[in-house]
């Protein structure tokens, strides 16, 4: 078992080295750091841009340029940024960010699995009743909603709630400018701006959880030891949670921890509407409006990390769960 | 993609897809042969008629199906026939939905259905391309892998994993953010996107492939001298094809929304172009104040996906009848 982790883990590693550089390569491809200082009017001296361009390492070849960022990377320092003069530092940035995207991504998956395995466990033991047909719809439903279209309907009803209702839903960003100070306000000026964000981005995300949840109770409580034991007299929910649900929760923590890359996805989208200063902003707004390649490299280089590490864990975890599995 | 950018991973892992029946392959069980029936009736059930057969006994399979050809046909048909134009305004400012104008219009006096039916036509471009490219290829790399087992498949299954590191919306929008605007943009988004999603299909097609290579049918394809070329083609994929078939079908639902996504952060189809994204995207500050702009072209962004899964869920029991019903 110990073996079977050290090598995944040595066999993630030169993944992670390769996909650093193919992104490396993908963003050096794709476009011009410097085009808006290039493109003002009127145009910038040329010593000007000859600057920039030596200190976004644009002067180097690719290759160069690929290695002091690698160097750089393992000493914590990301690169250069082309934003306020270069005075952002990626690293303390970005991991500010993470930690707010963290804190969205976690809840959400906490609640996204509880809702698919209770859904799951419910249509399972009753196949093809209303209740059962329904779920399926609603999971059906979720799985093709789009998320931006989601998080408007819910903040618009949030507000029109805040609004005639006197609730106090937060609906923009993930933290208020202005709290009066104390540990206690902070946490719930934190929960109050996630609750919007997390139902979105759980909802968004259960549906193809609660379908795999489901077809594996199935097959669980289709099988013989469930029947062996019921013959012996044991309880119904002890059947259904102790022996089925045990069983069936095995390749359900593998797909969810699978699924990481599409709710990161999610989160982009999510933080987007509820304008968080997350991960996502950071890519979409400071990386790519801002033209800022250190930043997406930074970004692709945290979360390509996230999912690699994930993938580890789902496959060390299964046989952690499954003494059926044998790693020689 | 969520599901925008929601992943078809979780989809393609379901217990109810990764299991290759033969069921499709073997169309004579008992209850076919009927000794009352004249020996012709028999004779007619091919695997594919008895496929199609199950398949209209799904009854949300077959509406969606209706459903579906009905929004395609209202896009690329009704659009050309409706007596407003997309690009030509009218005096109607901000109408509220109306027999005149079944969707409403917008502030400048576009008639929101006939724009509406523009930005599906794109949207379902786009998707069928996506779906299209990324299902050919995927099946082929797949099939390939699969067969040829050993070092060959190794590296291959490396590459897959690279690819699958990242979330799709994220490096998507790292490869448009300087496309969207110009001539066609809307074909190299289309290109991103199946390149990011064909190696889902691939690694689903290749433990498909896996198991084939074992069969008698391969074997005895070798010994006739069949070359390595011509078992791929000729052996393994039409043999996948009933998978193949269904992961087309969440293919299309997951690159609408994908697209989608793209579009509505900024970095997709950008005007004058437009796509359904574009359109909630645009009328995302209206949904108080004039609410058609904003239900209308998400409804069929839902429309869209909700019924290619419900279609693809249909040819899952349909194709592979050892994988649903009846099991438990």
């Amino acid at each position: 078992m110990l073996a079977f982790a050290i090598r995944r883990v040595l066999i993630s590693i030169p993944i992670l080295i390769v996909s650093t550089f193919i992104v490396f390569l993908l963003v050096s491809l794709s476009g011009d750091p410097l085009s808006n200082l290039k493109t003002k009017q009127p145009r910038p001296p040329e010593q000007t841009i000859r600057l920039a361009e030596h200190r976004l390492r644009l002067d180097q070849p690719l290759m160069e340029r690929y290695w002091h960022w690698m160097t750089g990377v393992a000493r914590g320092y990301f690169g250069p940024s082309v934003s306020g003069g270069g005075t952002l530092d990626i690293g303390t940035e970005i991991g500010h960010r993470a930690l707010v995207t963290l804190r969205l991504v976690f809840f959400a998956m906490v609640i996204a699995a509880l809702i698919a395995i209770v859904v799951g466990v419910i249509s399972a033991t009753k196949q093809y009743s209303k209740v059962d047909y329904s779920f399926t719809f609603t999971g059906f439903l979720f799985l093709a909603m789009p998320t931006f279209w989601f998080a408007i309907l819910l903040k618009e009803g949030a507000i029109w709630s805040n609004r005639h209702l006197g609730t106090k839903f937060k609906t923009i960003g993930e933290n208020s400018p202005t709290i009066s100070p104390g540990l206690g306000a902070h946490l719930f000026d934190d929960f109050n701006h996630l609750i919007l964000p997390t139902i979105t981005l759980a909802l968004i995300s259960y549906a193809s959880w609660s379908r795999f949840n489901r077809a594996s109770m199935i097959e669980a409580l289709s099988s013989d030891y469930i029947r062996l034991a019921r013959a012996k007299g044991i309880s119904p929910t002890r059947v259904l949670i102790r022996h089925a649900l045990r069983t069936a929760l095995i390749p359900f923590v593998t797909v969810t921890a699978l699924d990481i890359g599409a709710i990161l996805g999610g989160a982009i989208i999510t933080e987007y509407i509820y304008q968080w200063r997350g991960m996502g902003d950071f890519l979409l707004q400071d990386g790519l409006t801002l033209n800022d390649p250190y930043v997406v490299l930074a970004w692709l280089l945290v979360s390509g990390a996230a999912i690699i590490a994930f993938n580890l864990i789902a496959d060390i975890l299964y046989g952690v769960l499954d003494p059926r599995i044998r790693y020689e | 993609m969520s599901r925008s950018s929601r992943d078809i991973g979780t989809h393609l892992v379901d217990p109810e897809t990764s299991r290759q029946g033969d069921g499709a392959a073997s169309p004579i069980s008992p209850d076919t042969i009927d000794p009352r029936e004249p020996v012709g009736s028999v004779e007619a059930r091919s695997p594919w008629r008895m496929a199609a057969r199950r398949f209209r006994k799904h009854k949300m399979a077959m509406v969606s199906l209706v459903v579906l050809v009905m929004v395609v046909l209202l896009a690329f048909v009704g659009g050309a026939l409706w007596h407003y134009k997309y690009n030509v305004y009218s005096n109607d400012l901000s109408f509220k939905p109306s027999l005149k104008h079944p969707f409403g219009t917008d502030s400048t006096g576009y008639d929101t259905f006939s724009v509406v039916l523009r930005g599906t036509q794109r949207s379902l471009e786009i998707a069928t391309f996506v779906s299209v490219s990324s299902t050919i290829v995927g099946t082929i790399y797949g099939a390939i892998s699969g067969y040829a087992g050993g070092v060959v498949d190794s590296i291959m299954m490396r590459i897959v994993d690279l690819f699958l590191t990242f979330p799709i919306i994220a490096v998507a929008a790292v490869l448009t953010h300087n496309i969207g605007p110009k001539a066609n943009g809307w074909f190299w988004i289309s290109v991103v996107l199946a390149s990011l999603t064909w190696p889902y299909v691939g690694r689903v097609v290749r433990g498909n492939a896996l198991a084939i290579r074992e069969k008698e049918y391969i074997e005895a394809a070798h010994a006739l001298g069949a070359s390595r070329t011509r078992v791929v083609f000729r052996h393994v994929v039409p043999n996948v094809i009933s998978v193949v078939i269904v992961i087309f079908t969440i293919l299309v639902a997951t690159s609408i929304l994908a697209e989608t996504a793209l579009s509505f952060v900024g970095f997709g189809v950008a005007a004058p172009d437009t796509s359904l994204g574009l359109l909630v995207s645009n009328a995302q500050t209206a949904v108080e104040t004039r609410p058609w702009l904003f239900y209308f072209p998400g409804l069929f962004i839902i429309l869209i996906a909700l019924t290619a899964n419900f279609i693809g869920d249909g040819l899952r029991d349909a194709l592979d009848p050892t994988a649903s019903k009846g099991r438990a």
